[in-house]
């Protein structure tokens, strides 16, 4: 499955611009962004920020919101399907990557 | 960024979480007195594991009855069985001063907790014999209530406080991390409240990301004396489906009935015998059965992938299934949408059941027993420090009996009264040697290559703790642990951070949470080794006996010119008599000491997890 991400470092980049990561994985595995995010920042890319720290991964903080396929959605609930999903930061100030204040 | 860019802030009395012993905690200060100042790791009354609860909390019946006037509650269920309960079902290693605090005091911030609950328009459903249950947020919310009825505190929020300052023995503040921005703060206060929440060293987690256990290892790294390290509870926990995984829900299994077999990897069922059967479910020692029962069909190597049993419901019709089902949805639906538990969908959960007649679960890390070492007014072993909550050690002894949410609001109202008559007596200090060594040595941090990352250094803590300080324990894993986290220790000194912006660099947060759990997890192996004896939720496949000759007692740890040193002592006894030293097995121990309480600590459904 493709992850299609928006980033975007104020310390580092001009623009924001899209990078994708192709994780081994299916629709089977049930995986929420959350996970998929976690998996690239253990194995692909440390470098990637999203919502990580008080995380309570199961829809109850509301914390983790972010757009998946220009859908606002909670990252730790939405669980990924199809070939290629596409993932971008809510709205507001990007800190950087998927994280807004 | 150098020391002089360092933002500084002062408050009377810092209050260090934003949980519930933290919040009841800036609310009791403030009122007697203090400038309050909340500095949190996740948001104030939307963080830590105050937002996790799906159970219950609970006053005695007595006080409900006869003092808050609740006609429903069940008078039978008195302090005095509450505090006996605690000290026995706790395996007697209470410090019974804290039992005495935590009985006495626990009313009157309960039954305020309820109101604030109201007043905020949050269910709380009510049970005998005087308990409310309810979701994590709904009590988040409630306390959050109590805090902007208060004037005076003001609060940080995603501010992670990294270590304490200290001068001549004594806490004068603190400095924490903006994790948005990456700035440094330093705070100088006249006292500091820690109420941060337990730590949890596993891969498998059920807690908020917030319990790695900074405020236990910064308290040790300060020179505070922690405790009760070797006790961990551990619950039933989804282990598929993946986007369950971690979910409590299979609790609930138990309270409501259902008829299932536990079996092993291979089918073959796992037969708890039929007199520990019996207080299964309805007693506190129920979550000691499984754990020892699940436990070693894990140890054995006869568990299912990612160290977990089957749930098997071959025996039940659809029919069936569908209406233990539709029992628990009903009774889920007081709190959450129809259908889900928080965000989990038990209707997927069901289905899984339905096909398959099987679905895998495993125990999770939920609460931390151990922690820092207090007395009833909240004071820890350094002057200026106190702490409340899961952080703190005593109250529970060996098994957790009563409920954490009542330790923490408690412990955090008593907290910040305590915390808020010493500033009233101290001056602001400072120690600008010692607040500038610990700013460079965090930004130093940034200036490491080629060491090991924070992610895989967490990943390697969660496979030791895993192996060897999970379900049953032995000599020769906790040997090998103690090693392998020094090893790991050593590389954490290297840790690097791939990248070097500091706004939300989360491996930075990462790497120093590491140092943390590690520090947590390292205190517990070595407890764990030096209890040879089974008690409570610590057990030994290699010493299956409860020895109250030699190890009734707490077993402390101390940082002494850098070196762990471990002590022991007895507990502290009031009013009840500990047992004659003898040696039995843990089974028989539990069969004996079993004190028939049968539901009442628990309310109609009998959930209090
Ligand atoms: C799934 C689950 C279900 C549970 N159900 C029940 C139940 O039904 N009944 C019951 O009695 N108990 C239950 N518990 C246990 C109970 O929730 C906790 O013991 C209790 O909420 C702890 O409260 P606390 O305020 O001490 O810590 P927490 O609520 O964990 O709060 C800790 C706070 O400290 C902050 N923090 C952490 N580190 C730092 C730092 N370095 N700097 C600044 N801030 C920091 C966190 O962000 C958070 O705000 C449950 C626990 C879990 C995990
Ligand atoms: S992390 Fe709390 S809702 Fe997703």
């Amino acid at each position: 499955m493709i992850l299609r991400i928006l980033r975007f470092d104020s310390e580092l980049d001009q623009a924001s611009y899209y990078q994708e990561y192709d994780l081994p994985i299916s629709s089977e595995d049930r995986f929420t962004v959350m996970d998929a995010l976690n998996y690239i920042f253990n194995n692909l890319d440390s470098s990637l920020s999203f919502f990580s720290h008080s995380v309570c991964n199961h829809g109850i903080c509301g914390r983790c919101l972010m757009i998946v396929d220009g859908k606002p959605s909670l990252a730790c609930t939405h669980i990924l399907g199809g070939e290629k999903v596409v993932i971008e930061p809510k709205k507001g100030t990007v800190i950087r990557d998927l994280v807004v204040k | 960024m150098p020391y002089q860019n360092v933002k500084q802030l002062r408050t009377d009395v810092l209050i260090v979480g934003g949980g519930g012993a933290g919040i009841t905690a800036a609310i009791s200060s403030a009122k007697n007195g203090a400038d309050v100042l909340i500095a949190s790791k996740g948001k104030v009354g939307n963080s830590g594991n105050t937002i996790m609860i799906g159970g219950s909390y609970a006053m005695d019946g007595e006080s409900a009855y006869h003092d808050y006037g609740i006609k429903e509650a069940d008078p039978k269920l008195t302090k005095k069985v509450l505090f006996d309960s605690i000290i026995n079902d706790g395996f007697h290693i209470s410090d019974q001063n804290l039992v005495e605090q935590f009985v006495e005091e626990s009313p009157w911030i309960v039954n305020e907790v309820r109101l604030w609950a109201e007043k905020a328009g949050q269910k709380f459903k009510f049970g005998k014999p005087a308990t409310w249950a309810m979701s994590g947020r709904a009590m988040g919310r409630a306390l959050y209530q109590g805090l902007i009825d208060s004037d005076n505190i003001d609060f940080l929020e995603d501010v992670m406080v990294v270590e304490l300052i200290k001068k001549n023995d004594t806490i004068i503040g603190a400095i924490a991390i903006d994790i948005y921005s990456g700035e440094m703060i330093e705070i100088n206060s006249k006292s500091v409240v820690l109420g941060t929440g337990g730590f949890q060293p596993f891969s498998l987690k059920n807690t908020n990301s917030d319990m790695t256990g900074d405020g236990i290892a910064m308290a040790f790294r300060a020179g505070a004396k922690v405790a009760d390290m070797e006790f961990l509870l551990f619950l039933l926990t989804a282990l598929e489906p993946n986007e369950i995984k971690g979910s409590i829900m299979p609790v609930y299994f138990t309270f409501f009935d259902f008829k299932y077999k536990v079996t092993d990897r291979d089918g073959n069922e796992v037969v708890i015998p039929p007199e520990l059967k019996a207080i299964e479910g309805k007693s506190e020692l129920c979550k000691l059965i499984d754990l020892y029962y699940y436990g070693k069909v894990v140890s054995e190597g006869k568990g299912t992938e990612n160290d977990g049993v089957y749930f098997d419901f071959s025996d039940s019709t659809d029919e069936e299934i569908n209406s233990m089902f539709e029992g628990l949805m009903d009774y889920y639906s007081n709190f959450y949408k129809k259908g889900y538990y928080h965000a989990d969908s038990v209707e997927t959960y069901r289905d899984i059941i339905l096909k398959n007649r099987r679905i895998k679960v495993s125990m999770g890390n939920e609460y931390t027993l151990g922690g820092i070492v207090i007395n009833e007014k909240m004071e820890t072993s350094l002057k200026g420090l106190y702490a409340a909550g899961e952080c703190t050690s005593g109250t529970f002894g060996a098994n957790r009996v009563a409920d954490a949410v009542v330790e923490m609001m408690v412990q955090g109202y008593r907290a910040g009264v305590t915390a808020a008559e010493y500033a009233k007596g101290a001056t602001f200090k400072e120690n600008r040697e010692m607040s500038k060594k610990i700013v460079e040595t965090y930004l130093s941090y940034f200036d490491n290559s080629g060491g090991i990352s924070a992610a895989i250094a967490n990943i390697e803590l969660e496979n030791i703790s895993d192996k060897a300080i999970h379900f049953l324990r032995n000599e020769n894993d906790l040997n090998n642990a103690i090693i392998a986290y020094e090893k790991l220790e050593e590389k954490l000194k290297s840790v690097s951070l791939h990248s070097k912006s500091k706004a939300y660099n989360f491996e930075w947060i990462s790497a120093i949470q590491a140092k943390n759990r590690l520090q947590c997890a390292k205190l517990a192996a070595i407890m764990a080794k030096e209890r040879k004896e089974s008690r409570g939720l610590h057990l030994r496949s290699d010493f299956p006996m409860v020895d109250n000759e030699r190890y009734l007692i707490r077993q402390m740890a101390e940082l002494l010119e850098g070196q762990i040193v471990i002590t022991s002592r007895s507990p502290i006894v009031t009013s009840y008599d500990l047992p004659i030293g003898q040696q039995k097995d843990y089974f028989s121990y539990i069969l004996e000491h079993e004190m028939g309480l049968e539901n009442l600590l628990y309310n109609e459904q009998g959930e209090s997890v």
